[in-house]
């Protein structure tokens, strides 16, 4: 599959509490031609929206009721570790209002890939998004040629 | 991270010992001090949630600059050299926001000395 449709068919879950941010996301996304996208207003719900939808990518808010992006990433860290949805395969892209360096750190320490500050425009929102997912594909695909490359050679062997 | 659950009145870390882990308040406030030759205590800051503090630790690795207190029962979040080093190598952007706590530590400093400076010597007291 080439590497732009393997990027539209990626499965993106937005997480904001909301609801106006949520529409204007799932709307340019839709535009763009992403295919699979889900959504909550409710962080509470993430958990088991992972373990069923699993998500390549979270478009994750940071300050929301209930549960805030960094408890939110905590679950999702356990998820992972847990093996209930496999280590490393949901990357995170915090957009959140908060603009204190202390937040974006935090945020990177609890495993998001990415942090964009809000206001964003859908251009560069939909550009972090892409290296994203790119990045993610490319991994994959390393990662198969190197199974591919060990089986033919214990073949050879 | 791991989070510790700190009584008050206890230090968290002590001025002069080795360094290692910095710390983020999740819950609570925290007292940093100096001890001058004379053994008298100086409250340089008090650090609410979300505050860092031991930050300098995970760069130079040099012993402790200041003595951090629980002023309340506190939640503190450990990050280790580890985990420092380790997000360091995988996302390396994560480090843009730790220089932006550093450098604000660094005005704050800057602005300390500044008011120490102007005020007036004992021969004009």
């Amino acid at each position: 599959m080439p590497q732009n449709e393997r990027c539209l068919n990626s499965k993106i879950l937005i997480v904001d509490d909301e609801r106006t941010q949520v529409l204007m996301l799932e709307r340019a996304l839709t535009k763009e031609g992403y295919k699979n996208i889900r959504s909550t207003t409710d962080p509470r719900e993430v958990h088991g929206i992972c373990k069923e939808f699993h998500p390549d990518l979270i478009l994750l808010d940071i300050m929301m009721p209930h549960l805030n992006g960094h408890q939110v990433m905590e679950q999702i860290k356990d998820l992972q570790e847990g093996n209930d949805i496999g280590p490393d395969t949901i990357q995170i892209l915090v957009l959140t209002a908060r603009t204190d360096p202390e937040t974006a750190f935090l945020s990177y320490l609890g495993g998001a890939k990415d942090y964009l500050e809000k206001p964003f425009t859908i251009p560069v929102v939909l550009l972090r998004i892409r290296n994203i997912l790119e990045a993610i594909h490319l991994q994959n695909e390393l990662r198969d040629l190197k199974i591919e490359n060990q089986r033919l050679r214990e073949s050879k062997g | 991270m791991k989070k510790l659950h700190v009584r008050k009145g206890k230090e968290i870390i002590k001025e002069g010992e080795e360094s290692g882990s910095a710390y983020v308040i999740e819950a609570g406030t925290v007292e940093v001090s100096k001890t001058n030759a004379h053994g008298k205590k100086r409250v340089l800051a008090v650090l609410e949630e979300k505050a860092f503090f031991g930050e300098l630790g995970l760069i130079d690795r040099l012993p402790r600059s200041a003595t951090v207190t629980a002023l309340e029962d506190c939640v503190i979040g450990e990050i280790t050299q580890e985990m420092f080093d380790t997000l360091s190598k995988t996302n390396p952007k994560a480090l843009l926001p730790f220089l932006r706590i550093i450098a604000a530590r660094l005005r704050a400093t800057i602005k300390i000395l500044d008011e120490y400076k102007h005020q007036p010597g004992p021969s004009q007291q």
